[in-house]
């Protein structure tokens, strides 16, 4: 009887394994919220991080002295503003005061280097250089100063993986900054965003500036999303479809933050 | 033994660093050609397919370890198949004919990419037609093209266990 499954197994060996392995990959699939599976996929970034340094390299160096240039010309314009800038918060200050306003949104970053991005065929993922030692935990947010960038969805010790907000899979509770209108932001590929089945009654318009809502248990509220680049209506005319530039620029990202608190 | 598991470790580390280095660099609309599927192929094709679908299980594993950010396992999932069919491939390339070889080889992208992105593209509400056309064609002629390079690059006299 032993034998006879023992021929078995040995016989059909690759399609027993094919099998097995099909099935394995299949448990990974479903049982993506399971933080075993979060913690397989940390270690598996933290071991394969070393990878991604001849690149990051590579990108650093030819990127130094048009940077280094960049940076000076950034510097005198920043200095000129600085001044405007000081000006405008005393005179914010004094608003805030008188209307009872307090600074709510406080944030507890870390901030973090961008070391791989977007290198597979299929999904689009960002990898930092921190993880669970720096504090960094599943679903928190991570921002550049430009806008919002995504979420933490798996991490290492030294690494996290981010779903950002590109992938089209991405989800993202928005608010129209001037019409207050809320709407459910996703990609439409070609880097542009969109939010759709918004009322043909609201009144919304190119240039409209679009930030997080802060209905979300992840993101805070009012972080830089993108910009109204165009409306149109839908087929059956019943609804708007805003398309949306982001601010951010995932593919020349280098330095991110995530938010531990806020 | 040990020169063919180092052989086979080597090109896994190879593929892993060109898909890391040069994915992004490379990519044409978004459209990149994958680099470890080609070594997932390779292995197949030449040590059979008990290896091809091992080692395509574990490669996928790392690249959804590292370049996905939903659906960990799809990678293993699709280059399990992929590795497994290219077994059927073992020591057939002088039988069957260079062209159908390489149509066989292309037909394997394509599963591959068509599992891959079906099953990532499928909660975007994007149309079948759309994913075809826009992800899975030219991913795969791009990968097929990286393919046959390789290929006729790579002496196969390294590869045949």
């Amino acid at each position: 009887m032993f034998k006879a499954i023992y021929d078995f197994c040995y016989d059909f060996a690759e399609y027993l394994l094919f099998g097995i392995l099909i099935l394995l990959a299949f448990i990974l699939i479903f049982s993506g919220d399971s933080p075993q599976v979060h913690k397989l996929q940390g270690n598996i970034s933290d071991t394969f991080a070393f990878l991604t340094f001849p690149k990051n390299f590579i990108k650093k160096t030819t990127n130094l002295i048009q940077e280094n240039h960049e940076l000076r010309r950034e510097n005198l314009q920043l200095r000129r503003k600085n001044a405007d800038l000081m000006d405008a918060s005393k005179e914010n200050q004094r608003y805030e005061k008188m209307l009872g306003f307090q600074d709510s949104i406080d944030f507890v970053v870390v901030p973090a280097r961008v070391i791989n991005y977007g290198n597979m065929s299929v999904g689009k993922a960002l990898m930092l250089n921190v993880g669970t030692k720096a504090g960094i935990q599943k679903l928190d947010p991570v921002i550049c100063p430009e806008g919002i960038v995504g979420k933490v969805v798996s991490v290492g010790d030294k690494t996290a993986i981010v779903h950002v907000f590109n992938d089209i899979n991405f989800r993202l509770s928005i608010r129209f900054m001037d019409s207050r209108l809320l709407g459910i932001l996703r990609p439409i590929g070609s880097g542009m965003l969109q939010v759709s089945d918004i009322p043909t009654t609201a009144v919304i318009h190119p240039g409209e500036q679009v930030v997080t809502s802060g209905f979300s248990d992840i993101y805070p509220p009012n972080i830089r999303v993108g910009v109204v680049d165009e409306i149109q209506h839908s087929e059956t005319k019943n609804y708007q479809i805003a398309t949306v530039k982001p601010y951010v620029q995932l593919k020349s990202l280098e330095e991110v933050f995530v938010i531990l608190d806020y | 033994m040990l020169k063919k598991i180092f052989n086979t470790l080597g090109l896994v580390f190879v593929g892993l660093f060109l898909q890391l280095t040069l994915g992004e660099m490379i990519s044409i609309q978004g459209i990149r050609p994958d680099f470890l599927l080609v070594v997932v192929i390779l292995i197949g094709e030449s040590k059979g397919k008990f290896q091809g679908e091992l080692l395509g299980f574990l490669i996928g594993l790392v690249a959804d370890g590292i370049g996905i950010s939903m659906l960990f396992g799809l990678s293993a999932l699709s280059k399990t198949i992929a590795g497994f069919i290219s077994g059927f491939l073992r020591n057939k390339k002088s039988s069957m004919g260079v062209f159908y070889y390489y149509f066989i080889i292309l037909t394997i992208i394509l599963i591959h990419f068509i599992i891959l992105f079906t099953i990532y593209y499928n909660s975007a509400q994007l149309e079948l037609q759309y994913i075809v056309l826009r992800y899975v064609l030219p991913s795969s002629l791009y990968t097929f093209v990286v393919y046959v390079l390789v290929d006729n690059i790579y002496p196969r006299k390294n590869r045949v266990s």
